[in-house]
């Protein structure tokens, strides 16, 4: 079944959030704070007008207020929403609360969820998300060192965590840490919620970065003797690995259909430019050098998008898709980061004053190059997928008329 | 042989500035727990001084001026190694040998020395370039601020964008089309001073100062004027010939030192059971990296000397190598960034700004479309 056309549903979903985009959204990015987001007294009734129209929060179920809808949808949604550094916030599905919530849905006790999901689900409240540790490779979480032992009925976590984004602000942690490590190196590690008003839990700093357009900074963090009681274990013991990947899967068709919509912006930055801008008496766009960049550009995002759409269509039938996802998340990366190149290149040094909203983009675009799941990680996977599939002569998730 | 001798001084000349950004510079800007973006002014006077001290100051301004005076080709070898360092690429050795003095200030007379040149050597400052408008890689022929005479003044109507260094600079020199007596136009330099001017500042890529000055009916007096009428262009296009090698040699400069962090963090950082550095994908990278350095150090080296003996085509050998040096440097940056993954993207190293400031650096004194032109331009 080959079908390109969203349903007339998608239609006028994306058509309305196009609308709020371009009246609401666009407009208001200028109030943006580096690390902070939009103030609250503006972030609001923005995020109200985003619930009257139905588009809030995407990601989650319809009982939690969410628009319970497949993954392509979903993809579409996040591309339009995503072309703005303030659309996922304003949409109600930023990182890293829409990957939480959906651990929530998918393993919190239903006390939990009244807890923690219902409040985040409406952004009465913020999360964080703490894996990643400065002292082993990110590329690996089943080498992390942070422990949780148990005493009595509560559990005792100790660890050192960095990239915990978000933590400054956030109302609660998901920590990722050791439970037992005896176990095998997939099942090892267990999930809890740690409130962050809990005396063992210490935001150490925020880290500087290369990027700011996330709200509540990268942080470092640590929880020292900190006791959290045994209700607190999100999921169930040795099921950390599992359900940290499982939180990454629809969030790589969400971050990859997000880059398309902010290449596709850079893109449209640079059309306009080179449109205007004369250089002698012609327009930069009558040069075949950056006819070459828009023709370039627009492949490399049509490929990534429709390569993405596929992963999502996949996982909408109920496959896992490891490989498609892998691959989205590293040539979806690359794309973005190549197109903001262009962009920026075509404009010169204008495209890196704040004029443009180019070198925010240049700079926050590095990091998806990196964070879940480095470019070589991905490859990596998709490669030992390829070759799998090769020497077992199955090649049945191809979409290729032609067999190989 | 008098090769020899010199490239002896050139080496103990680079050992000097190697040590003076290890014993002074590095320290200058380590602060822990802080994210350093620049230094004090208190901090560069004191560079300035133990700079002094080394007998390092003005690499370029003559030393019956107060300078080093220092050959072009000298200087690229010196400012790679005074690159090595967080703010390496726009302030090699934090600003201490002062600031720059274009090739055409050779042509001030004696008065404009005294009145410009000598009291910035003094106060450690240099001079800014005032020569883009719309964009930072406009024609040179094709510039529209003017000047009219008036009695022994000229009066200057127009704008400049993209000047670099102002905050390091005393004075500065504008290029301006002089209208002459018949009604044709001519390109000439006159001195200014920033004071003079209404300027304003942009910040590029969150890290780097760039100013932009409107000339409303600004009057300069004839006196003022670097080199003759209709000689501004040349002048300056050889200032850009000269700016260019220097940038390529600084970009290879922290680029050289990003290599560094990268085999460093590869032989220490574990994955999967083994260190970075055992994974072909990383040791390719690294390899590559230290490949396509050298390439462009010669690069830069030979537009050095081609510019020096203006030998045929020295303006493109200026480019060449500027393009082969940024676009180098800013992949090696990105490699490795790429190989320190979080510790890459933040700013607890300073590859975080390299990777912002070689971005800069890539479009900064001429991109690669404009210099691809003039290359098949030339080889046609």
């Amino acid at each position: 079944m080959f079908h390109f056309t969203e349903s007339e549903e998608q239609r006028r979903m994306l058509d309305k959030a196009s609308e709020i985009m371009v009246k609401y959204v666009f407009p208001n990015e200028k109030y943006m704070v580096p690390h902070r987001g939009l103030p609250d007294e503006i972030l609001k009734p923005l995020q109200q007008i985003v619930k009257d129209n139905g588009l809030w929060a995407a990601h989650l179920p319809k009982e939690y207020g969410g628009m319970g809808m497949g993954f392509v949808s979903l993809g579409l949604l996040s591309e339009v929403i995503g072309q703005s550094p303030i659309g996922p916030y304003i949409f109600g599905s930023m990182a890293p609360d829409a990957g939480n919530g959906e651990i929530l849905v998918h393993a919190a006790t239903e006390d939990q969820k009244e807890k923690y999901l219902r409040p985040l689900a409406n952004y009465d409240i913020r999360s964080c998300f703490a894996m990643t540790e400065p002292e082993v490779s990110g590329s690996d979480p089943r080498t992390l060192q942070g422990t949780a032992v148990k005493d009595g009925d509560e559990w005792v976590i100790n660890a050192h965590k960095w990239y915990t984004t978000g933590a400054e602000g956030a109302a609660f942690a998901i920590a990722m840490v050791v439970t037992d490590p005896a176990a095998d190196p997939y099942h090892r590690t267990s999930l809890f919620i740690v409130d962050t008003d809990n005396p063992g839990f210490e935001i150490v700093r925020e880290v500087p970065v290369l990027g700011d357009h996330y709200v509540g900074g990268h942080c470092e963090v640590r929880f020292s003797n900190c006791r959290i009681p045994e209700k607190n274990m999100l999921g169930r013991r040795g099921e950390g690995f599992k359900l940290a990947q499982l939180r990454l899967g629809p969030g790589r068709i969400t971050h990859a259909m997000r880059w398309i919509g902010v290449a596709r912006r850079s893109l449209n930055e640079m059309i306009d430019y080179s449109l205007t801008k004369k250089d002698g008496k012609k327009t930069l766009a009558d040069s075949q050098i950056i006819q070459n960049y828009i023709a370039d550009s627009e492949a490399e995002i049509q490929a990534s998008r429709l390569l993405t759409l596929h992963a999502a269509w996949k996982m909408d039938q109920g496959d896992e898709s490891r490989k498609e996802v892998s691959l989205i998340k590293f040539y979806g990366a690359q794309v973005l980061n190549n197109v903001i190149d262009r962009a920026i290149q075509t404009l010169g040094m204008y495209g890196l004053t704040p004029n443009t909203p180019l070198e925010g983009l240049y700079r926050e675009a590095r990091a998806a190059r990196i964070y879940d799941g480095a470019d070589e990680v991905h490859r990596m996977v998709v490669a030992r997928h390829v070759l799998k599939e090769y020497q077992e002569k199955e090649r049945l998730n191809e979409p290729a008329a032609v067999p190989k | 042989m008098s090769n020899t001798i010199v490239d002896i001084e050139l080496e103990i000349l680079k050992k000097t500035v190697h040590a003076f950004i290890k014993d002074h510079v590095l320290p200058a800007e380590h602060a822990p727990e802080k994210y350093v973006k620049e230094l004090s002014e208190e901090v560069v006077a004191h560079l300035q001084t133990e700079a002094k001290k080394a007998g390092l100051q003005a690499l370029h301004a003559k030393q019956e001026w107060g300078g080093t005076g220092l050959s072009l080709s000298a200087r690229a070898v010196l400012l790679e190694e005074a690159a090595k360092h967080r703010l390496g690429l726009y302030h090699p050795a934090g600003d201490a040998f002062g600031g720059d003095f274009p090739s055409f200030l050779d042509k001030c007379s004696r008065e404009q020395i005294d009145k410009y040149i000598k009291p910035a050597i003094s106060l450690g400052k240099g001079c800014f370039v005032a020569v883009w408008e719309e964009q930072e890689d406009n024609h040179l022929d094709s510039l529209t601020t003017t000047a009219i005479k008036d009695g022994t003044e000229w009066i200057i109507n127009g704008h400049k964008a993209f000047i670099q260094n102002m905050a390091q600079s005393s004075f500065g020199v504008i290029l301006v089309n002089c209208q002459l007596e018949n009604g044709d136009y001519q390109p000439a330099l006159f001195l200014l001073e920033a004071n003079q001017l209404s300027i304003k500042e942009t910040v590029m890529i969150d890290v780097q100062s760039t100013h932009s000055i409107v000339l409303e009916n600004i009057r300069v007096n004839d006196c003022q004027r670097v080199g003759a009428i209709g000689e501004g262009t040349a002048l300056v296009q050889h200032w850009l010939a000269e700016a260019q090698v220097l940038l390529g040699a600084k970009s290879i400069g922290i680029a050289t030192k990003a290599l560094e962090f990268g085999k460093q963090y590869a032989m220490i950082r574990i994955t999967r059971g083994k260190p970075l550095a055992e994974f072909p994908t990383i040791r390719t990278m690294l390899a590559k990296s230290f490949l396509n350095l050298q390439a462009a150090r010669l690069m830069v080296s030979d537009a050095a000397k081609k510019i020096e003996s203006k030998e045929q085509n020295w303006q493109l050998a200026a480019q060449m190598a500027k393009l082969q040096a940024t676009e180098t440097a800013s992949k090696v940056i990105d490699d490795i960034v790429q190989i320190h993954g979080g510790s890459g993207f933040a700013g607890d190293l300073p590859i975080e700004r390299w990777y912002k400031e070689i971005r800069i650096a890539r479009v900064n004194l001429q991109k690669a479309e404009t210099i691809m032109e003039n290359i098949a331009d030339i080889i046609l």
